[in-house]
């Protein structure tokens, strides 16, 4: 349902605009409904450049991402973004941050209220409606910041690095999580991240990006059967795969550390 | 919390008592100040009141106060919307924040009441010249304060914002005011301050109206008791004002010490 | 996500900073290009704005003629006295300040509204305590200036991020060496804010006496100009109390540089 075609991303560089970095470079992904597709990278590879393009918040310079056949040109109902952190409104409490988007598009406030009550008890938020943001942990934070965006019902979920502020125990608890809401609301996902055992913990597909200009280096079907707990991911299975994406991954993050060493020194 | 350790430490009962204590100590210097050189110079806290009371009773006081308030309050309202205009719109262009930012922080070097005679120039005597006054005094703090709250806007807000389709409209009211009130209130303070700095200035300057320029009369005929009877007035307006814009920073959670930064 | 900011439309092909000063400087350069130009093409009356060349020839001979002198005098002793006077007492209480958290406490609110009461108001009562002549004028921009100086002091050593501190203290300094090496140089950026500021206080405490109050003065001088219809004469003398703030704060600025630079290497 979800077409990636040729997406290339080319960035003007802050002081002297005369060098260019490609960020993005050709890439294709096909996403089918219901999927939940994860894409990992090294830092500085373009992860997050390619969801803003996904997601219509930044044009690509090359290339076309289409819904069922109708391209995205901008910021798309069909599309919802969860971001990494700092997303929730401070100023609102959870129940408002989550009816947020609700209200803003026209839907009147005790409808609102309702649904949002109904998210948050699915994202088990249940108990802290009225509870500030600041109150809350991380974890909890990512809760109403998914909350908010699923509250919308859009068809294709984005999430860049969604738990990637989180600690490890955290992570893997709302890593579980996630795939209860998934299954109960039936969404298509696409997740990015840097974390290898998250990526083979959630996905039914891995895409693996090089360092920059990223392209897909090898895109892995996950079979490990689902529901995955706990000890699947002891299994020789789940170790495999988890060894397979690092093989790949270990030289892009090398070549992705010290483009990022040369690009702080040149910014110096 | 070790660097506390240092310091001296009292409940905050006792902060609040030294805070009712400090008018009471400034009375009682006053009084003894009054009594030891002669009632020309000084008029005691009594005949103050008095004087006080008297001005309300005859009248003086309450046009004084008219006039007063009447430009506080449009040269309040017009430096807030330009500030907050200005602020906003800077705050939005990095490139014109870079230009500007300098340049109207530079501003503050320059001592404004010395250009006060080209607004009688351009406005001429009435009520116009303290109004522009006070106004190019309280407009600098509300702009500077609202384009540096801009900058602690969270590019993920905007970007949910986005990613929301909100409109232009909704994206400003929902997204940018409630993330920058907390500096925005401090400039507000900051900028009725100054604002009423300008008009009280402008009126003792040239004016033949407001309380300022009442002063300005009972400071040259050395009538001290209406002369302080009019400085009690002016403290207690800026008091109430400061009070209230106190107490919806701490609500808000402004970071308090950034005031100091221009009074 | 916003691209790289083009700034505006034309590309001369300078750097962002670059264009940043082409700008300010163009900026700076209308000013100055208004006031010299407007009164000249008729824009403006000449009798409400003369051209900058002329404020800048009228002050020349003003200076060369030594009519200006007295005036200078004055006010430059009520200034720099008044400004030298808030430095030591500002910092000083501000440092009380700082290490008496309760009276900090205390003091706060009224800290606030200091700035609302008219000290114009206290020459009467000055003069019966001191007599005639700068002394008042000097003590009246003390009080302008001072608190501004003393808020500053105290959040700027209050602000300091209490890791700074424990890395002092991990490393045994003395209460000295804490001040010499922490304390001071974390708190230089607040307290020369205050320190710039106090200045303008002071010029603003002091000529705006002088437009009440003095029979001498530059602020004097600009309300005399004024009320006797001498625009350039009037001008002459804006300008050079003008140039004068602009001149200390680049002076406090350069000292602030040069201090932070020393005390970081
Ligand atoms: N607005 C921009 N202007 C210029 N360059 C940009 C911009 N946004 C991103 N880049 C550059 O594009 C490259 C890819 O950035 P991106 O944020 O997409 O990487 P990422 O894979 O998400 O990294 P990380 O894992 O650290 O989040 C980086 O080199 C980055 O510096
Ligand atoms: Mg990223």
């Amino acid at each position: 349902m979800l077409d990636i075609t040729d997406i290339s991303k080319t960035y003007g560089l802050g002081d002297d605009r005369v060098s260019t970095i490609v960020a993005l470079d050709d890439i294709d992904l096909t996403v089918d409904r219901g999927e939940f597709v994860s894409i990992i990278g090294p830092t500085g590879c373009g992860k997050s450049t390619l969801f803003e393009v996904i997601g219509g918040l930044v044009d690509p310079t090359a290339g076309e991402v289409t819904i069922e056949g109708s391209p995205v040109t901008g910021p798309d109902e069909r599309i919802g973004m969860v971001f990494q952190d700092h997303s929730t409104f401070p100023w609102l409490s959870v129940v408002e941050n989550v009816e947020f988007g609700l209200r803003r598009s026209g839907v009147e406030k005790g409808e609102a209220r309702d649904r949002a009550m109904e998210m948050i008890e699915l994202v088990g938020l249940s108990g802290f409606e009225h509870a500030d943001p600041t109150e809350l942990s991380g974890g909890m934070n990512q809760r109403v910041a998914i909350a908010r965006t699923l509250v919308m019902e859009p068809d294709i979920v984005l999430m860049d690095e969604p738990f990637g502020a989180l600690d490890e125990q955290t992570r893997l608890i709302l890593g579980e999580e996630l795939l209860r809401i998934w299954r109960e609301t039936n969404a298509t996902i696409l997740f990015v991240t840097h974390n290898i055992n998250e990526a083979v913990q959630l996905s039914d597909r891995i895409a693996v990006m090089s360092a920059r200009p990223g392209t897909f280096k090898t895109i892995v079907d996950n079979d490990i059967p689902r529901p995955r707990d706990d000890d699947t991911m002891s299994t020789d299975a789940f170790n495999d795969l988890v060894q397979r994406l690092w093989t790949v991954l270990k030289d892009e993050s090398k070549k992705g550390l010290s483009q990022k060493a040369q690009q702080a020194g040149a910014e110096q | 919390m070790s660097t506390r350790s240092t310091r001296f430490r009292f409940d905050g009962d006792v902060v609040l008592l030294g805070r009712v204590a400090v008018p009471l100590v400034v009375l009682a210097l006053w009084q003894v100040l009054a009594m030891s050189v002669s009632g020309f110079a000084l008029a005691t806290p009594a005949a103050t009141f008095e004087a006080l009371v008297g001005g309300f009773r005859s009248g003086w006081m309450i046009d004084g106060l008219q006039r007063t308030m009447t430009e506080l309050v449009v040269a309040y309202a017009l430096a807030i919307v330009v500030g907050i205009w200005v602020g906003v719109v800077l705050g939005l262009n990095d490139f014109w924040h870079d230009v500007f930012e300098p340049i109207v922080l530079g501003t503050y070097a320059i001592p404004k009441v010395t250009l006060f005679p080209i607004f009688l120039f351009v406005f001429q005597f009435g009520m116009d010249s303290k109004i522009a006054f006070g106004w190019f005094h309280g407009v600098f703090p509300v702009a500077i304060l609202t384009m540096s709250a801009m900058a602690t806007i969270e590019d993920t807000h905007l970007d949910v914002a986005r990613s929301l389709r909100l409109s232009r409209w909704q994206t400003f009211r929902h997204v940018v005011v409630p993330s920058i009130l907390p500096g925005l209130v401090i400039g507000l303070r900051l900028g009725f301050n100054l604002t009423f700095l300008g008009i009280v200035l402008g009126e003792m300057f040239a004016s033949r109206a407001g309380l300022g320029y009442t002063l300005v009369e009972y400071i040259a005929g050395v009538q001290t008791a209406p002369m302080l009877a009019i400085i009690v007035v002016l403290v207690l307006i800026a008091t109430v004002v400061n009070v209230g814009f106190f107490a919806l920073e701490n609500h808000l959670g402004s970071r308090g010490s950034d005031t100091a930064q221009m009074a | 996500m916003s691209e790289v900011d083009r700034g505006f439309g034309v590309d001369l092909g300078l750097s962002r900073t670059n264009k940043v000063r082409l700008v300010q400087a163009l900026v700076v350069l209308g000013v100055v290009g208004f006031v010299e130009f407007a009164p000249r093409l008729g824009l403006v009356s000449p009798t409400t704005l003369i051209p900058l060349s002329e404020m800048v020839d009228e002050l020349a001979g003003l200076l060369g003629s030594g009519d200006l002198t007295p005036h200078l005098i004055q006010t430059f002793v009520a200034v720099f006295g008044a400004f030298a006077l808030a430095l030591v007492v500002g910092i000083g209480a501000g440092v009380v300040l700082w290490k008496v958290e309760s009276l900090k406490q205390v003091l706060d609110p009224y800290l606030l509204i200091y700035y609302a009461v008219p000290f114009f108001a206290f020459y009467p009562l000055l003069v019966s305590l001191i007599g005639l002549g700068i002394a008042p004028i000097l003590l009246i921009a003390f009080g302008f200036s001072v608190v501004i100086i003393v808020t500053n002091t105290a959040s700027g050593l209050g602000e300091i991020p209490e890791s700074y501190v424990l890395a002092g203290r991990d490393m045994n300094l003395s209460t000295w060496q804490m001040l010499r090496h922490v304390y001071f140089p974390a708190s230089v950026p607040y307290v020369f804010t205050g320190l710039k500021l106090g200045f303008v206080y002071a010029l603003i405490g002091t000529i705006a006496s002088e437009f009440i109050l003095a029979d001498s003065g530059l602020g004097w001088l600009i309300a005399y100009n004024y009320n006797n219809f001498d625009v350039r004469g009037m001008y002459a003398a804006m300008l050079f109390v003008v140039v004068l703030a602009l001149v200390m704060n680049g002076v406090l600025s350069y000292v602030e540089n040069r201090l932070y630079r020393r005390v970081r290497t």
